[in-house]
């Protein structure tokens, strides 16, 4: 009887703190989590998009169209489909290797960790960007601080600081996530210095392929007045399944 | 009458005069051949250079210099080309478009200077098709290959009628990249070009930059002796300015321009050596002139001959004297430079091949500037005229009696 009361307490006690550790750490992962929540709902398990990709320069501006595919964090590839001198053009993303098909000289090109953070097709995206090399949610520590108003939108305000092992450039990133559709909004990037180098407004959320997303991504780098690059997306079919083998460099050359 | 005895009184003893006359003969002579020598040299360097590299004066879009990107280009303008032509200096233009890359065959790679030119154009000026090593020069401006130095074919491991592939940044973001056949090896000079260049035809760069009917610059070649600073003047009063810009060499290469500064302000310290042996010379003449004629001009004042009458007559004297130097001095300066402006001198041996490693033809020109026979002429004449006022100070003390016993 003595004996069924003391595992009786243990266990009340166990069940204390057991829960009283799980409320302290969705406390932890709550920023964690939104962020892997917009990641999840930008991306699908797989995806194939339509997006269109607007330059925009002081005396110029410049529009291509594309192509994508993604799978998880590992797979993506981009084609170009117009302008036709650059149709056929391919970046291929698999695990930690990026390559890009380029026709018109028959070449695989393997970009080298070095070229990552250069500017990808002219654009003020980097290479980095594009590929999604770096996740969101696992190269970096998040910290919830706070609420704002985006876009007449309620968001948490959340600080992304790279691990040490991950191979990113910025010092830290900000990001707003709409507290409701859990879609980010605005993200401020931080170079080494603590300077804000470049602001990325996501807006227009609308349904396409079954999924609310953010139709429209701008790119601002801040110390270059007047440019900025626009990506559109026109149409995305989420979760179609698609064979690994497809994320091939031999496949490259073949896709239409 | 002091003119006349002047020149009545040099013939008097014809051996000192003409003595005299051609030490400043060839001083003048020296003077004139060693400037024409240099600035020979160094119009002949200068013309070497640009003529592969930017031109005497270059004509670009209005901040390409500042910013040399492919879209800073402008439209090719038929009417610019007919402005810049309209001048007399201008002998040639060379539109061109300049751009970055990067350059592959098989398992190499090196980063390159692409020069898309009009490859008729560019003959005229710096005789490319020659430089060819092996294979043949590009022939029209639409010929799909390209020619490439031999230091960067070595690097790329690759022959003539190889493909090279060529990756860059085209006009307005857009990619750059295309395959060409190499017809052809060239031997350029500067070794930096050597081991960097790849010529291409004008249209084909374009096409391959997405930059149809645009060039980063008009290289404009002149006679060698024209006024750069004066004619980059005329030319951009001729051109719209908010649009163009036209830039000189020594804007465009300062590390020549201070070069040949700092060469020449050796070739002033020889000079003034050479101007300080001459003095001497002239001097040592006039001085003994004076030495043999005191007993002449002790009498001539001792008969009333006013003193200063006759310092005037030894300086006419002396000017003369100088005046005959020169002027020979010029003809011959003259003569022995056309002789060589027509049969330039060659290098041989070692020397030829140090001049050909640097670019610069293995042949000594000489420069027929108008501006330096004048010049050494009015500097040799300046100094006897001043040496010539030693003679007069002397007779000005003479002391007649002292010198009629002499």
């Amino acid at each position: 009887m003595k004996k069924i009361q003391i595992i009786k307490f243990s266990a009340y006690i166990l069940v204390c703190i057991m829960a009283l550790m799980s409320m302290q750490l969705q406390q932890d992962l709550s920023a964690k989590d939104i962020v892997k929540e917009a990641d999840e709902n930008m991306r699908g398990k797989t995806s194939l998009a339509d997006i269109t990709i607007i330059i925009i320069r002081p005396s110029w501006s410049r529009e291509m169209n594309m192509k994508a595919w993604s799978k998880g964090d590992d797979y993506s590839m981009i084609m170009v489909t117009s302008p036709a001198k650059e149709k056929g053009t391919v970046f291929l993303k698999r695990v930690k290797e990026v390559w890009n098909w380029i026709p018109s000289i028959e070449r695989n090109i393997k970009l080298p960790p070095s070229m990552m953070s250069q500017s990808w097709m002219g654009t003020d995206f980097t290479n980095d960007d594009l590929v999604k090399e770096a996740s969101s949610v696992s190269d970096y520590d998040h910290k919830l601080l706070g609420k704002e108003t985006v876009l007449n939108k309620d968001c948490y305000k959340i600080e992304m600081i790279p691990k040490p092992s991950a191979a990113i450039v910025w010092e830290k990133v900000i990001v707003w996530i709409d507290s409701k559709d859990f879609l980010q909004l605005k993200a401020e990037f931080y170079d080494e210095d603590g300077e804000l180098v470049n602001i990325m407004n996501s807006s227009e959320v609308k349904e396409i392929g079954g999924r609310k997303i953010t139709s429209k991504i701008e790119m601002f780098p801040v110390d270059k007045e007047g440019n900025s690059t626009v990506i559109i997306y026109n149409d995305i079919i989420f979760d179609q399944p698609i064979n690994d083998n497809f994320f091939s460099t031999r496949n490259m050359k073949q896709i239409k | 009458m002091l003119l006349k005895l002047a020149w009545l009184n040099i013939w008097r003893n014809k051996r000192r005069t003409i003595i005299t006359a051609t030490s400043v003969f060839f001083a003048v002579l020296l003077a004139i051949i060693f400037r024409s020598l240099t600035e020979g040299v160094y119009d002949n360097m200068i013309h070497n250079v640009v003529s592969y590299s930017s031109g005497y004066l270059q004509v670009h879009q209005k901040g390409y210099w500042d910013e040399q990107s492919i879209d800073n280009t402008f439209k090719e303008d038929e009417q610019l080309y007919q402005e810049l032509l309209k001048n007399p200096n201008v002998t040639h233009i060379m539109p061109r478009l300049q751009t970055f890359a990067l350059a592959s065959y098989g398992e190499k790679t090196r980063g390159v200077l692409v020069l898309g030119i009009d490859p008729v154009k560019e003959k005229a000026v710096n005789n490319l098709h020659e430089k060819i090593t092996d294979g043949q020069y590009i022939e029209t401006v639409n010929d799909n290959a390209v020619v490439l130095g031999e230091g960067l074919a070595s690097q790329l491991k690759l022959k003539v009628n190889d493909t090279l592939v060529l990756l860059g940044q085209g006009y307005h973001a857009s990619s750059a990249a295309a395959k060409f056949r190499v017809k052809g090896l060239m031997k350029l000079g500067a070794i930096e070009l050597n081991n960097s260049v790849v010529y291409m035809p004008l249209q084909q760069s374009q096409y391959m930059h997405g930059a149809e009917g645009r060039l980063t610059s008009v290289s404009v070649m002149l006679d060698k002796t024209t006024d750069l600073e004066k004619l980059k003047q005329s030319i951009q009063e001729s051109i719209d300015p908010e649009k163009y810009e036209v830039m000189t060499w020594k804007e465009m290469m300062p590390e020549m321009d201070q070069f040949i500064e700092a060469d020449s302000t050796g070739h002033y310290i020889i000079i003034g050596v050479l101007y300080f042996v001459i003095s001497f010379g002239l001097f040592g003449t006039l001085l003994m002139m004076i030495f043999e004629r005191k007993h002449e001009l002790g009498i001539l004042i001792a008969i009333g001959m006013k003193k200063h009458l006759l310092a005037i007559i030894l300086l006419l004297e002396s000017a003369m004297i100088s005046l005959i130097g020169c002027f020979t001095g010029v003809i011959a300066g003259f003569l022995v430079i056309k002789w060589f402006s027509a049969y330039p001198i060659h290098f041989t041996g070692e020397l030829k091949e140090v001049y050909e490693n640097y670019g610069i033809e293995s042949i000594i020109y000489f420069s027929s500037h108008e501006k330096i026979f004048i010049v050494q002429t009015l500097i040799v004449l300046l100094l006897s005229i001043l040496l010539a006022f030693y003679p007069g100070y002397k007779v000005m003390k003479l002391k007649p009696v002292e010198a009629i016993n002499s």
